[in-house]
């Protein structure tokens, strides 16, 4: 029996090298095709991370940035508030110069005289 | 307005003057009669006009201080932004370049010529043993 197989080896070695050659090109080619399969998916992996990890920082950056403009905004109003009652107590005093004025014009001309010299330097004429 | 007309108390070009007079009494000099209220108006519109113009100015300058503010604020939450996706692309890089070299590395071992070549030598060799022994089964 082993002499028949030998003598078929001997025979067809060609043949069986071949047919060797070919299992060995295929189980090459699988492997290849393994590690190409690999390859790929640890390339996209590390897209899905980088997205989600982008997606992250772009929310967090719309997120302080949303602060800012709040920030903002509130400070524009107190600003806003500010002017306005800077305007209404500078109303207020200027009521109470005109007043002023007006007491003087009857109560102390003199004062009312200096004030307008001060203010104008015109001179008075009695 | 009321300059101008207070200017043109005095026709005779010599230096302003002015002089308070009771209704019904004559002026000493002669020009345009203000009363109280218009007086007070007068005398008090420099520094109404002067204020004003203080706070209008301070709230230009804190409005504007606070746009420039917004806008460096933005400017830096960009770049940190800008800078960790630097960083997390890097990274994130880094380790698809070293999976990938690793899997190359399965696919070239080191040495490949040295394989290649004892390839050659070990498919030269059984070719000749196989030669051999048919020429010694059929001489």
């Amino acid at each position: 029996m082993k002499q028949k197989i030998l003598a078929f080896c001997l025979k067809h070695w060609k043949e069986i090298g071949f047919v060797l050659l070919l299992l060995v090109v295929f189980g090459k080619s699988q492997y290849d095709v393994r590690n190409i399969i690999k390859a790929y998916e640890v390339s996209q992996q590390s897209l899905k991370t980088q997205i989600e990890e982008l997606q992250g920082i772009h929310a967090e950056e719309l997120q302080q940035r949303d602060e800012a403009l709040e920030e903002y905004r509130i400070r524009n109003e107190k600003l806003e508030m500010r002017y306005q009652d800077a305007l209404i107590d500078l109303s207020n005093e200027i009521d109470k110069k005109k007043d002023r004025v007006i007491r003087n014009y009857r109560e102390d001309k003199e004062a009312l005289i200096v004030q307008i010299e001060d203010i104008y330097g015109f001179t008075y004429v009695p | 307005m009321f300059l101008s007309l207070l200017f043109m108390i005095s026709t005779a070009g010599a230096s302003p003057e002015f002089s308070i007079v009771d209704e019904g009494t004559p002026s000493p000099i002669e020009g345009v009669v203000f009363n109280p209220e218009a007086l007070s108006e007068i005398l008090t519109t420099p520094q109404r006009v002067k204020e004003e113009c203080e706070i209008e100015w301070t709230r230009t300058l804190e409005k504007k201080e606070s746009d420039f503010a917004l806008e460096l604020r933005q400017e830096v939450i960009r770049y940190n932004s800008l800078n960790k996706k630097h960083n997390t692309m890097v990274i994130e890089k880094d380790t698809e370049i070293a999976e990938l070299q690793k899997i190359i590395k399965k696919q070239s071992p080191a040495y490949k010529w040295a394989w290649f070549a004892g390839g050659i030598a070990l498919g030269g060799a059984t070719y000749y043993g196989i030669q051999q022994t048919l020429n010694v089964n059929n001489p």
